[in-house]
């Protein structure tokens, strides 16, 4: 019988400045611009380091990129990873992942069957099917910015944060279908999974004004007279 | 006396003495918009995407489907990539500019994250997909309409669906046929020397019979004429010869606005 752990969502005062010191939204990297949208499937900061995998953004091409292995990472199974981004709107997937002892701390698993995130003109959802921490069983449908601390002997406790929704400063939303925070030795280490910015529709593109009123140039075109 | 677009009568007059040039080549002009090249059918060899002008001839882009539209039209303030399919591989690029102007398309059909637009060059319908987004897309709305009946040689402008004005056109000949189906308002040009018109309005469909034209790519386009007799005439190499009257109001109508041919 799984063993249900019970978790709460922390209200906002609480929840952005721990946000903050954990994640840096996608947007603060300035690899995206406004009204640009992009995604990863995986990525790790701290004594194990990944980097975003794959990433893509709405003004790259392919558009769509998919991965079944993690390069150099051998304590991270998976799949396959799935990203894509376009115009307002993003996504990301990762199937079958598992990683494995030694990451988070020897005796510390994370395994999921789905764990996906997605925008849509700047609203973010997320999915997670059998999410499992350390034997303990993460609940698939979560509010925004939800919040748990899972036990684990000797470190105190790894910090989930489920579906996590930042608003970037330039409008747009960052979704991570789950963010894991545990610090341990004095080094503190990070793992996203499931990543999506996108823009919202109003912060996109401009309205509709009515279209200018035309200036001839100065020009000649032979036309079919 | 100058009309209003500034033409002299007596230019009018010399431009009668110029039949035979106009009937050689309407436009006239022989100077070509910088980048331009004529009816040049573009096949990628170096590598780079086709640009979607006048000029060219794009392969692999699906005609249009006549999916109602909106008056929705869209400016791209840098070149994007414009794709077969939302989300497919570019097959070609609509730059910012168009003959020295500024590029408008109107939009025909919408779907997440993506806009279907009418493109300027051959085949006629062409109509492509771009990212909707990105920062790189200036959107606004025309509500003005441009209908074309060639049967009845008839032009009429409408606002927000209410007729401005109709007026009786040349249209093209029966082997010079003005094409049919849904176009826009491509540019609008004024010739340093007005020999027929003041104003020169390209739209984004080209000639079925004829590949090149005057040096031109075989652009159909809207402008006047200096003899009124052939407005109700099909006598043209597909242009529609148009009033002054008319000439004016159309020099006032957004480009990227909708036209529609029909016979």
């Amino acid at each position: 019988m799984r063993k249900q752990v019970k978790y709460a969502a922390i209200a906002a005062v609480v929840a952005v400045p721990l946000a903050a010191a954990v994640a840096v939204p996608a947007s603060a990297t300035g690899e995206s611009g406004p009204g640009v949208s992009s995604a990863y499937g995986l990525s790790a900061d701290g004594l194990i380091a990944i980097p975003r995998l794959p990433e893509v953004n709405s003004e790259s091409h392919p558009s769509t990129k998919s991965v079944v292995s993690v390069p150099a990472s051998p304590l991270v199974h998976l799949s396959v990873l799935r990203t894509h981004a376009v115009p307002g709107h993003a996504d990301a997937s990762v199937v079958d992942l598992k990683i494995v002892k030694a990451v988070i701390s020897p005796d510390a698993v994370l395994s999921a069957k789905l764990i996906s995130a997605r925008c849509d003109d700047g609203a973010g959802s997320s999915r997670l099917v059998d999410v499992r921490l350390a034997g303990h069983a993460i609940q698939a449908a979560a509010a925004p910015n939800s919040r748990l601390t899972v036990p684990i002997a000797g470190l105190g406790g790894v910090q989930v944060t489920i579906n996590k929704q930042v608003r970037n400063p330039d409008g747009s939303t960052t979704v991570t279908a789950l963010e894991l925070y545990v610090q341990a030795l004095g080094k503190s280490q990070t793992i996203d999974v499931s990543s999506a910015t996108c823009a919202g529709r109003t912060s996109a593109e401009g309205g509709g004004d009515e279209a200018p009123r035309p200036h001839p140039v100065p020009s000649d075109l032979p036309v079919t007279g | 006396m100058r009309d209003r677009f500034g033409l002299h009568r007596s230019a009018a007059a010399l431009a009668l003495v110029a039949v035979a040039v106009l009937a050689a080549g309407c436009g006239g002009g022989k100077s070509q918009p910088s980048g331009g090249k004529a009816a040049a059918s573009e096949s990628p060899a170096d590598g780079k995407l086709p640009q979607a002008t006048t000029f060219t001839t794009l392969k692999g882009i699906p005609t249009d489907t006549a999916a109602a539209a909106d008056g929705t039209v869209l400016h791209p303030t840098a070149a994007l990539p414009v794709s077969a399919t939302p989300g497919g591989p570019p097959v070609a690029v609509l730059p910012d500019k168009q003959l020295g102007g500024p590029t408008w398309v109107p939009v025909v059909e919408s779907k997440p994250g993506w806009q279907r637009v009418l493109l300027p060059s051959r085949p006629n319908g062409a109509a492509g997909w771009i990212p909707a987004g990105g920062g790189k897309v200036q959107t606004a709305h025309s509500s003005y309409a441009i209908k074309v009946d060639t049967s009845a040689r008839r032009l009429q402008l409408l606002k927000s669906g209410h007729p401005l004005g109709t007026w009786t056109v040349a249209v093209g000949a029966p082997k010079t046929p003005t094409p049919v189906g849904r176009t826009f308002l491509l540019a609008s040009l004024a010739p340093a020397k007005a020999t027929y018109s003041p104003l020169i309005l390209p739209v984004g469909v080209h000639s079925e019979s004829l590949d090149t034209f005057g040096g031109g790519p075989g652009t159909v386009a809207f402008h006047g004429w200096p003899q009124k007799s052939v407005f109700g005439q099909a006598v043209t190499h597909g242009c529609v010869r148009v009033p002054a009257d008319a000439l004016e109001q159309l020099s006032k109508v957004p480009l990227g606005t909708p036209v529609s041919i029909s016979s």
